[in-house]
């Protein structure tokens, strides 16, 4: 289980899934990461979310060849990965925002007639 | 040392010694019986004692030992970390993913270890994670497959070593004249086909009382052949079952047969794990 802004969801529900593996994408794309910095900063974004999350999400982007890994060993001593962003990638993360734009705006408006017929 | 540790050192020198005695016992039955022992059977006895004495070690070194970063982990990570390694290492994955996993779980929980935070914060339950991580690579409902080829290796691995070792005992006689008990191949189809697969799943949970469950399934195996010989002895089908002997390897065609199937499913199982773990959802 995880949450988002305050409201616990399941973490199959496939919906969570897609927009979490969208926000990894983002976040990859924005600077080289490894597995748990972007544990952090999903959790500083406003998600909370665990490694036991993260880690799965960022196998199957890496499985479905949206990122690239390049390895070094950490300061700690393991091997880590730091993951980045293919051309793939990148077209998945435009397909994500084209997406959500278009789910948000609908959302948006089916709420805002709520509001709407309330006030009536 | 964890308990899961405990019970598979303790596992592996429980059946280390069961296989010693049973050798001793057979020898003393065979100088009894005969009044004399040909040297092959005794270099036999040695080896099968030698091989014995050595397993202990071997659980040691690659089940047991940690490496010099799994000693990093504090003892509550290490059990979280112990239960996802195992699950993924009886997995059905190749050995660069299982390794890769295993670095990337290392460098995961040291660095939260390092940051503070609780490993149930981190991991949470560590079954769930270990059951998420090998769901990003592949389909659980495709995986089957591929355990009924391990099955089948392990089979003819284990009938060309039961009908080796059974031809060293009368080397006098032709290798493809060897026969197996019936008893004995319905152990070793048991053992490849639902212990190994069954073992592999159960493992990999908190219940680390499974690693002796092919030890207790041994035991039980021959109380059973045991009672069924003292109680039913005079039906054929029984006496069948226990003494009746088939000959696996009857001619050197089949032996070739035997062989070129072992890497023909290796082969095998290659393309069929490419094929399954391309398509994770």
């Amino acid at each position: 289980m995880y949450c988002i802004g305050g409201e616990a969801m399941n973490n199959d529900t496939q919906i969570v899934k897609g927009i979490l593996e969208g926000c990894t994408l983002k976040i990859v794309e924005n600077e080289e990461i490894y597995g748990y910095k972007a544990v952090e900063k999903l959790n500083t974004l406003g998600f909370e979310v665990n490694e036991a999350t993260v880690y799965p999400i960022l196998t199957r982007l890496q499985n479905k060849e949206y990122l690239k890994i390049d390895k070094r060993p950490s300061p700690y001593g393991p091997m880590r990965k730091y993951y980045s962003l293919t051309k793939t990638g990148k077209e998945s993360l435009r397909e994500f925002k084209d997406t959500w734009d278009r789910i948000k705006n609908i959302v948006n408006k089916v709420m805002e007639g709520d509001k709407n017929d309330k006030k009536k | 040392m964890t308990k899961r540790n405990k019970i598979v050192l303790l596992s592996s020198i429980f059946l280390a010694l069961c296989v010693i005695v049973t050798v001793i016992l057979n020898l003393k039955y065979t100088i009894h019986d005969n009044n004399v022992i040909n040297i092959e059977s005794f270099i036999l006895i040695g080896i099968v004692i030698l091989l014995s004495i050595i397993s202990v070690p071997i659980v040691y070194f690659l089940k047991v030992r940690k490496s010099k970063f799994e000693r990093m982990l504090s003892n509550e990570y290490f059990q979280k970390y112990e239960i996802i390694r195992d699950a993924v290492m009886n997995s059905q994955l190749s050995s660069i993913n299982k390794k890769e996993i295993k670095e990337d779980m290392l460098d995961i929980l040291i660095s939260a270890q390092k940051s503070g935070k609780p490993a149930k914060d981190t991991v949470g339950n560590p079954e769930t994670f270990a059951r998420e991580i090998l769901l990003s690579y592949a389909r659980p409902g495709r995986l089957p497959v591929l355990s009924i080829i391990d099955g089948i290796m392990y089979f003819i691995f284990f009938i060309l070593g039961v009908s080796i070792f059974i031809w060293f005992e009368q080397t006098d006689v032709s290798f493809f004249k060897t026969g197996i008990d019936i008893s004995m191949i319905t152990f070793l189809f048991i053992i490849s086909f639902i212990l190994i697969p069954v073992t592999k799943r159960l493992t990999s949970t908190h219940n680390y009382w499974m690693f002796i469950l092919p030890v207790a399934f041994g035991i039980v195996f021959v109380l059973f052949a045991e009672i069924i010989r003292r109680f039913f002895y005079s039906n054929e089908i029984i006496r069948q079952f226990l003494d009746g002997t088939v000959g696996m390897v009857p001619n050197i065609f089949i032996l070739i047969l035997y062989i070129i199937l072992i890497p023909t499913l290796l082969f095998f199982k290659y393309y069929i794990r490419r094929r399954l773990f391309r398509i994770a959802d």
